[in-house]
């Protein structure tokens, strides 16, 4: 039987964010239990900075993964970098500009006259003024009782039909939303309204009402700047995150939880502190690792009853799920996800990473590097698009997002490697944008300092014997050589995945 | 373990990473727990992602306060301010509406209907995408909703495909819901519409359960007890209401919780009919319980009311006796409608008495309590009351205002009052006022007590409706006149007087008490302020005008006879700006029985003079001045009566403003008039005629002056300190009046109205009817044809107004004011055949020629008092000789005496006055007219004057060709004293005195030695001898009806000619026009005329009558000399010239002898001639 797909439906910026983090780890090499995820990117606001940046950073994966395990079956390569396939996203922008109000997608002023004046009194008592008259054009604002009416457009997309028609019976669905917000607190429900309905008339309607759902909803774990909403100059107040999640909690135990099958809570007391804006260009949040750990539910999902095919085949009613670390320190290192199965890969990711970036375009020039010879590679590799995608992903995706997760917005940082090799972390993170490449500074001495938390083993043996790349790599060239890959991206990736994945078996004990 | 990331603090889980468990880690339980950063304030939570979120909110809002309920302290969680009590207050005020539908008649108001789902479908195929999408996600959501278990537990199919909208004046304030039964909209909810309990608006407050009335919170028990599906599928509300009981102390009410397990609700509910608004029966989840509620029965209730215990006793005739209520009774045994007024009950007093619901009832039904009566605070006075006057009841405390509202008198009388108000002083100072309102209870011996106690403490600090501040108010009040009589057509006009300092504010409500109606009549009134804020004097004059008079001299006076403007209530309210409150309160003038008017004769007579006026009036036997109070019986009537008491010995300032403040005192004298006028008080008649006009009334727009309000008597005049530069002093008031001048008109009429006002009022106060009393006024005979029709209309106005009807107007006569004296003397042995009577005023001299007491003659001419100090020069009023001499001698001699300082100031700094003001204010000192007396260079003006006088008087009787020549001349008028001053002594008889000198002039004009000597006679008061004469010798003058007008006689004053210029038959009467034609010779022949007056002055009659020695003539005077500057003919002929030029302006015919025109000048001339050092050229030995 094949791996079922995941609709990953990405909701609001949140979801996003959330998107970022998983591409990180499907780039670790984390395996997911899916043949491909496709993710579903719904938003109201079409120039929310989080996802143009998810946009980019998925591109240049899926250029690496493309380059490299294109035409290759799915069980094959399992754990080497960038293996998971994404697909482009699909992206469901219910833009408010198209409505302008509630009030004004009703063409309230005529209800009466054409016969619907009952109507029109149940949507008075359902609505107040601020809520039929709040322009739609940057999300619902945290009202996702507006937002509920105005994102069912989306099951009317051209993308959401794609999905329906493109359902298969084992395929399964995701849903990653805050709960706190408006575009994702608001579709989450819809959503899952939508899906569960019998008499809903979509395409596989059936495959989808019982396929097994799951759903990460994000509690409040970021907290605005208050004196923007005090001063008119916002709309999002979040000092009412707390009340409104409670009010929208109570309704996801009542009414939501029962249509799910599995149920990712995360959520966290010590929030960071963003700026107040109202979405648009300049909602660019740093990552966090709550964001981390909810892309992580994505892959625990698909992990969870991996027999069963549809809803009916789990023996069991909705499963909840709450995240845990080793302790509540406020700067989370690698010890804090002891006994994690992604500590490991990310680990190798890091090195991988390290290689990249410092070490890695110097060995393609250099002549007499024996990998290079064994692998047969171009000598003009390092100006090809593959190097060129990983050194970019490298730098600008991968570091930047380090550099976020240990952000001063957060009251809990997560700080697994040691940043202060990358010499330019102030102009990043002034650089909203996302444009800037990282600058990495490791010299192969200090390569065993380069993990916060979780110590090399066997220190003094690494100053005689230290770590050695190109070393590593040219003793697995050549077997490696003789698998006949059919590509020197497949070849160097391979190599990579094995060799570094040989380096951190030497240097690290992990538990 | 681990740590959980959680929303709740301090978590663990068993691993790291993601943990699986089959329990919601966010259920209800740990929700709560949830530590909420805002706290439970006001917070608009629009979070559930859901269109039914506002269904949801109720929910919500019920678990909230059910789970942080303690039942140990129950109150504290079900009274609040949070999101979350207002709307739990809000959907009980839904389930209370509709239970309330059939009491409250909402029928007119409150409308519902029914929305399907099924509309939905119809919505779907909207070719609109916005509708069918939203169409679409209602649908999908109802479907869901639909599945809730519980709703299949209580066998509810399809709880949210049907909703029923509730509709308040056609706006929707709420629905039904699956959830609570009921929501509201988000929107702000309209509060015009008031619950029966309390009166209560609902959507006002936020209200639980177990604060509204028994009979809605036994409906809510018996209804969710009754029907289990609500209290399933509402069960948060169950909850609530069970919760709620713990509230409930009455043991009755816990007796009927503990019965309602037993009958589970039937009892309570087996009384109530199913509520149906319009078509639709009502239900909840979707017809699954019916609505029911309880049936109107208003008469029932309006009977209770009417017999109620608590209905007020009241002298007036009310349909609805309110019934009287306060908060706190202890009257468990008396009957309220149908049982004891419940403890406790609020009073809500926002609505007016008579629109009010009756407490715990729908029933419209007037009730009253404390504070519809009595004022939150109590005006205290720096004085004590006149209580005499004005009521206040028996007690220590008598400077307050009452602290009674108006309101009061809509449901009692004056008389109940007296007898339900009681104010004691507390030791520790406070002063509580009790009403003792009387009810039917108690056999109708039963009584309702309102009270409050008033303290001395800052407003702000009250906190309790128990009690009052006591705040100090400035106000002086008074009213003229305080009396009423018979004949209401006379009650036509009250002036009220209210000062008060800049920090207060004042308002008056007048009102007549009706004792059949519950409305009083409110008396319409116009308030004055005269001096107001912005003039910066630290207080407001304020004259409050009641009258049927309306109407101005200019276009005609009305009055409305059929007006009644009496009033027996005075409302007062002062809003105190330092003390930032606002204090209520009555006075009740009490103004003795109504005085009868009879229809016995009386008269009164008013002479207006140039410079003085008297009134004189005659109710009884004897004639007298014009007084404002009975002088006999000071306490007991006067006109115009204050608020103060005055001392029991009190002097007659005691009752003006003085000696309550002196700034009042000063705007009272300035602006009103003094409390008593008369014989024995400081202010008596004669007066000066003059008038105060207020500084900034525009006299160029104002279309009338409104007397005692803008324009008054100055009765201080002279005798005390007025206000310079906040009020003008005009004199000359009679003289000025042409009909192009209505400044000077409506100040005329001003002043005679005020002296017509007062005078009738003087016969009402006697009982007079003044419709039969005969008014007389006096009118000089030199007065132009212009100026006697505008008398004339002034008078008749005044006459119609204050006196009478137009048939009475045969009791208005006017008599010439030099006929006038001769009949007020009391000359046993007559005056002969032949009679001259000169009445010699400030501004014209009138002679009379009686041939056997009938005027053969008469004539009269602009020149008496005040042509010896007028000032002839345009720009300076006080350009005279006397003043330049005396004003030095008089402030020398005022020296230290700052009042009379202030009142020359006054004199001098105001527009209005003049010279002759300044000599007659000095003339009110003895040491003036001593002076004057001994004064041997000014004595030679008042030789030159009365000689001038007599002179003409001898050519006038020679003209008028009397067969003899009189042996008596009267002289009367005030300017008679001229010539006690000429003669040195008051007896103008004496050896070589001015008889004599009389007799040497007439001797000259007859050129006949052989006439005997004439006898002056003047009287002691000659002021009054014209309005008395008037009054004693009316039926004479009515008998003998223009006699003088028709002997009216101008001597040309050339010694030759005369004309009678009313006799029938005078056709050509002489124009002034003709005399400066050149070939006419009457100015000459007056210059003559005159020239050889002033030579025989200085000839014969200053060398035969040794004028030096027998009237103290400077004996340094040359004669001749004086002669020469005197008998100049060609500077004659100028003067007379410039003079009929002059009255061409006005006059076309001639209307007065043109003798005096340079014998004015002359004076004038040599008054200022004497102060300088030019006088020596007239002085020193003969050439």
């Amino acid at each position: 039987m094949s791996k079922p797909k995941l609709y990953l439906f990405a909701v609001g910026g949140t979801g996003s964010r959330v998107l970022k983090s998983l591409v990180m780890l499907l780039a670790s090499g984390i395996k997911a239990n899916t043949e491909k995820i496709i993710p579903m990117i719904i938003d109201t606001d079409i120039n929310n900075g989080d996802m143009e940046k998810c946009r980019n950073m998925i591109k240049k994966y899926n250029r690496i993964h493309d380059s490299t395990y294109k035409g290759i079956p799915v069980d094959q390569d399992l754990g080497q970098f960038f293996r998971t396939p994404i697909a482009t996203p699909k992206e469901m922008n219910v833009s408010g500009n198209d409505y302008g109000t509630l009030q004004d997608m009703l063409q309230y002023n005529s209800l009466g006259a054409r016969g619907f004046k009952k109507t029109k009194g149940l949507f008075d008592l359902l609505y107040n003024e601020s809520n039929k008259k709040m322009p739609l054009e940057k999300g619902f604002l945290g009202n996702p009782n507006v937002g509920s009416v105005v994102l069912k457009h989306v099951v009317e997309s051209q993308q959401f039909r794609e999905f329906t028609q493109d359902f298969r019976q084992e395929d399964r669905i995701f849903v990653i939303s805050s709960i706190f917000g408006g575009t994702g607190a608001a579709g989450f429900p819809l959503l899952m309204n939508v899906f569960r309905n019998p008499q809903s008339g979509m395409n596989n309607s059936n495959f989808i009402n019982n396929a097994i759902i799951g759903g990460t909803s994000v509690l409040p774990y970021f907290q605005v700047d208050v004196e923007k909403f005090n001063n008119n100059e916002s709309a999002i107040n979040s000092s009412t995150f707390i009340t409104k999640t409670k009010a929208a909690l109570q309704y996801y135990n009542r009414n939501l939880s029962p249509l799910l099958n599995s149920l990712f809570y995360v959520g966290d007391t010590r929030h960071s502190n963003y700026d107040n804006c109202d979405g648009g260009t300049e909602q660019k949040n740093p990552a966090n690792f709550i964001e981390l750990t909810a892309a992580m539910s994505i892959l625990e999902f698909l992990d969870y009853e991996p027999a069963a095919t549809t809803k009916n085949d789990l023996n069991q009613p909705t499963r909840f799920f709450e995240y845990g670390i080793e302790s509540d320190a406020a700067t989370l290192t690698l010890e804090h996800l002891k006994s994690n199965s992604y500590l490991k890969k990310l680990l190798n990711f890091h090195y991988f990473n390290t290689y990249v970036t410092n070490f890695m375009e110097s060995s393609l020039q250099s002549r007499t590097m024996a990998w290079r010879r064994e692998l047969k590679i171009p000598s003009n590799f390092e100006k090809q698009p593959y190097f060129k995608d990983l050194k970019s992903f490298s730098r600008q995706c991968y570091y930047r997002w380090l550099i976020e997760l240990n952000s001063d917005n957060h009251n809990r940082k997560f700080l697994p490697f040691n940043l202060s090799y990358i010499t330019n972390a102030n102009e990043l993170k002034k650089d909203t944008e996302g444009t800037l490449p990282a600058q990495v500074r490791i010299n192969k001495k200090d390569l065993h300092t380069l993990v916060t938390g979780v110590p090399a083993t066997k220190q003094k043996a690494l100053f005689k014997n230290p770590m050695s790349f190109d070393e590593t790599f040219s003793n697995l060239a050549k077997s490696i050589k003789k698998e006949q890959l059919g590509s020197t991206e497949r070849s160097v990736g391979k190599m990579l995945s094995n060799g570094i994945e040989t380096i951190i078996n030497q240097h690290f004990t992990l538990q | 373990m681990s740590h959980k990331l959680s929303l709740l603090r301090d978590q663990i889980i068993p691993a790291n990473g993601w943990n699986s468990s089959e329990f919601n880690p966010y259920n209800q339980e740990a929700i709560n727990e949830i530590t909420d950063n805002i706290g439970p304030i006001e917070v608009p939570v629009t979070s559930i992602p859901s269109p039914f979120a506002q269904l949801h909110l109720f929910e919500t809002a019920f678990s909230f306060i059910n789970k942080t309920f303690s039942p140990e302290r129950p109150e504290e969680t079900l009274i609040g301010e949070t999101t979350y009590h207002r709307y739990i207050s809000q959907c009980l005020d839904i389930f209370e509406i509709l239970f309330s539908y059939e009491t409250l008649s909402l029928q007119e108001r409150l409308t519902v209907e029914v929305w399907e789902k099924k509309e939905l479908d119809e919505l779907i195929r909207d070719p609109n995408y916005g509708r069918k999408t939203f169409a679409e996600t209602l649908s999908i959501f109802i479907t869901n909703y639909n599945q809730d278990p519980n709703f299949a537990i209580a066998g509810v199919p399809g709880a949210y495909d049907q909703f029923i909208l509730i509709y308040l004046d056609n706006m929707i304030i709420a629905g039904s819901s699956p959830s609570t039964g009921f929501c509201t909209i988000g929107d702000e909810l309209p509060t015009s519409l008031l619950g029966s309990f309390n009166s209560r608006p609902f959507f006002s407050n936020y209200l639980p359960l177990y604060d509204r009335s028994i009979a809605f919170q036994k409906f809510m028990n018996a209804l969710f007890t009754k029907h289990s599906e609500l209290a399933n599928c509402f069960e948060e509300v169950h909850t609530y209401i069970i919760n709620n009981r713990a509230c409930v102390q009455s043991p009755e009410m816990r007796a009927w919780f503990a019965d309602l397990e037993n009958n589970l609700g039937e009892t309570e509910l087996s009384s109530y009919n199913p509520l149906v608004i319009g078509n639709t029966t009502m239900s909840l989840l979707s017809g699954t319980v019916p609505f029911v509620c309880p049936e109107r029965s208003v008469i029932n209730e309006l009977a209770q009311a009417r017999n109620s215990h608590f209905a007020i006793r009241t002298s007036k005739s009310l349909e609805n006796s309110p019934l009287a209520l306060t908060e706190t009774m202890n009257k468990d045994h008396w009957n309220y409608l149908d049982g004891p007024f419940p403890d406790e009950t609020e009073l809500n007093t926002t609505y007016p008495i008579s629109s009010r619901t009756l407490p715990t009832s729908t029933t419209v039904y007037p009730w009253i309590t404390r504070d519809d009566f009595l004022s939150p605070h109590l005006a205290q006075l720096s004085y004590d009351v006149n209580r005499s006057k004005f009521w206040l009841p028996e007690g220590e405390v008598q400077n307050i205002i009452l602290p009674i509202k108006p309101a009061y008198f809509e449901y009692f009388t004056i008389n109940d009052l007296k007898e339900q108000l009681h104010i004691k002083k507390l030791k520790q100072g406070g002063i509580v006022v009790k009403l003792n309102i009387p009810v039917r209870g108690e056999n109708r011996r039963g009584v309702i007590k309102f009270e409050r106690t008033y303290n001395a403490v800052p407003v702000e600090t009250i906190d309790n409706p128990n009690n009052g501040a006591l705040i100090e108010s400035s106000l002086v009040f008074g009213v003229y006149p305080f009396f009423k009589v018979s004949d209401k057509r006379y009650n036509d006009r009250y002036k009220v007087l209210a000062y008060h300092r800049t920090f207060e504010e004042m308002r008056c409500l007048f009102l007549r008490e009706n004792l059949s109606d519950a409305r009083n009549t409110t008396i319409p009134n116009a308030i004055h302020s005269r001096t107001r804020k912005e003039e910066g004097l630290g207080y407001i004059t304020n004259y409050i005008d009641l009258t049927t008079i309306s109407g101005n001299i200019d276009d005609g006076i009305q009055k409305d006879d059929s007006l009644d403007i009496t009033f027996d209530i005075v409302a007062i309210t002062i809003d105190n700006n330092a003390a930032n409150c606002t204090l209520g309160g009555i006075l009740i003038p009490e103004m003795n029985e109504v005085i009868n008017l009879t229809s016995e004769a009386s008269s009164i007579s008013f002479d207006i003079g140039t410079s003085n006026s008297y009134v004189a009036v005659k109710t009884g036997g004897n004639i007298e001045s014009l007084a404002t109070f009975s002088e006999n019986q000071r306490d007991g009537l006067s006109d115009l009566v204050m608020l103060h008491k005055p001392k029991s010995d009190a002097a007659v300032t005691d009752y003006d403003l003085e000696p309550i403040d002196t700034l009042y005192g000063i705007a009272q004298r300035a602006e009103f008039l003094p409390s008593q006028i008369g014989n024995r008080s400081n202010h008596k008649f004669p007066i000066r005629s003059i008038i105060n006009v207020d500084n900034d009334t525009m006299n160029e727009e104002l279309s009338a002056l409104n007397t005692l309000s803008d324009a008054n008597i100055p009765f201080g005049f002279g005798q005390q300190q007025l206000r310079p530069n906040f009020d003008i002093t005009y004199s000359n008031i009679k003289w000025g009046v042409a009909k192009d001048n209505k400044p000077a008109i409506r100040r005329l009429f001003a002043f005679i109205e005020q002296l017509a006002w007062m005078g009738r009022n003087h016969l009402l106060r006697a009982g007079k009817n003044p419709s039969f009393s005969q008014v007389i006024w006096f009118k000089p005979l030199s007065m132009g044809e212009e100026q006697r029709i505008l008398f004339n209309l002034i008078w008749k106005a005044i006459h119609q107004n204050y006196f009478g009807r137009k048939e009475n107007i045969e009791n208005l006569t006017n008599i010439t004011e030099s006929w006038a004296p001769v009949k007020s003397y009391d000359n046993y042995l007559g005056t002969g055949r032949t009679y001259m009577n000169i009445d010699i005023g400030g501004g014209t001299t009138d002679i009379i020629l009686f041939d056997d007491e009938k005027p053969v003659s008469t004539t009269s001419f602009r020149f008496a008092g005040n042509g010896l100090f007028e000032s002839l020069s345009n720009s300076n009023h006080f350009d005279n000789g006397f003043v330049t001499k005396y004003e030095k001698e008089m402030r020398k001699n005022f020296k230290g005496d700052v009042l009379k300082e202030k009142i020359l100031e006054y004199i001098k700094e105001s527009n209005g006055l003049s010279s002759t003001d300044l000599i007659s204010y000095f003339f009110q000192h003895n040491v003036f007219s001593t002076s004057l007396t001994l004064d041997s260079e000014f004595k030679l003006l008042f030789l030159l004057h009365n000689s001038a006088i007599l002179y003409h008087a001898a050519q006038f009787l020679k003209l008028s060709k009397v067969e003899e020549v009189p042996k008596y001349i009267g002289v009367s008028g005030n300017g008679a004293r001229l010539l006690e001053i000429t003669n040195g002594g008051k007896d103008l008889n004496r050896n070589r005195g001015m008889a004599h000198l009389a007799t040497h002039i007439f001797k000259k004009v007859f050129q006949n030695n052989t006439l005997n000597p004439l006898t002056l006679q003047v009287l002691d008061s000659p002021k009054e001898s014209t309005a008395k004469g008037g009054i004693l010798g009316l039926s004479h003058f009515k008998n003998h009806k223009n006699a003088d007008w028709e002997a009216y006689t101008i001597a040309l004053g050339d010694g030759q000619n005369s004309y009678k210029v009313n006799a029938e038959g005078e056709k050509n009467k002489p124009r002034y026009a003709q005399y400066l034609k050149t070939e006419d010779n009457t100015i000459d022949d007056v210059a003559q005329n005159v020239t050889d007056f002033f030579d025989y002055f200085f000839t014969e009659l200053w060398n035969e009558l040794n004028l030096t020695s027998n009237f103290g003539l400077d004996k340094g005077f040359n004669s001749e000399k004086l002669r020469q500057y005197f008998s100049n003919k060609e500077t004659i002929q100028d003067i007379i010239r410039k003079e009929i030029n002059t009255k061409l302006f006005h006059e076309q015919e001639l209307n007065e002898t043109l003798f005096f025109y340079p014998i004015k000048a002359y004076l004038y001339d040599f008054s200022k001639v004497l102060v300088s050092g030019a006088i020596n050229d007239y002085k020193g030995a003969k050439q």
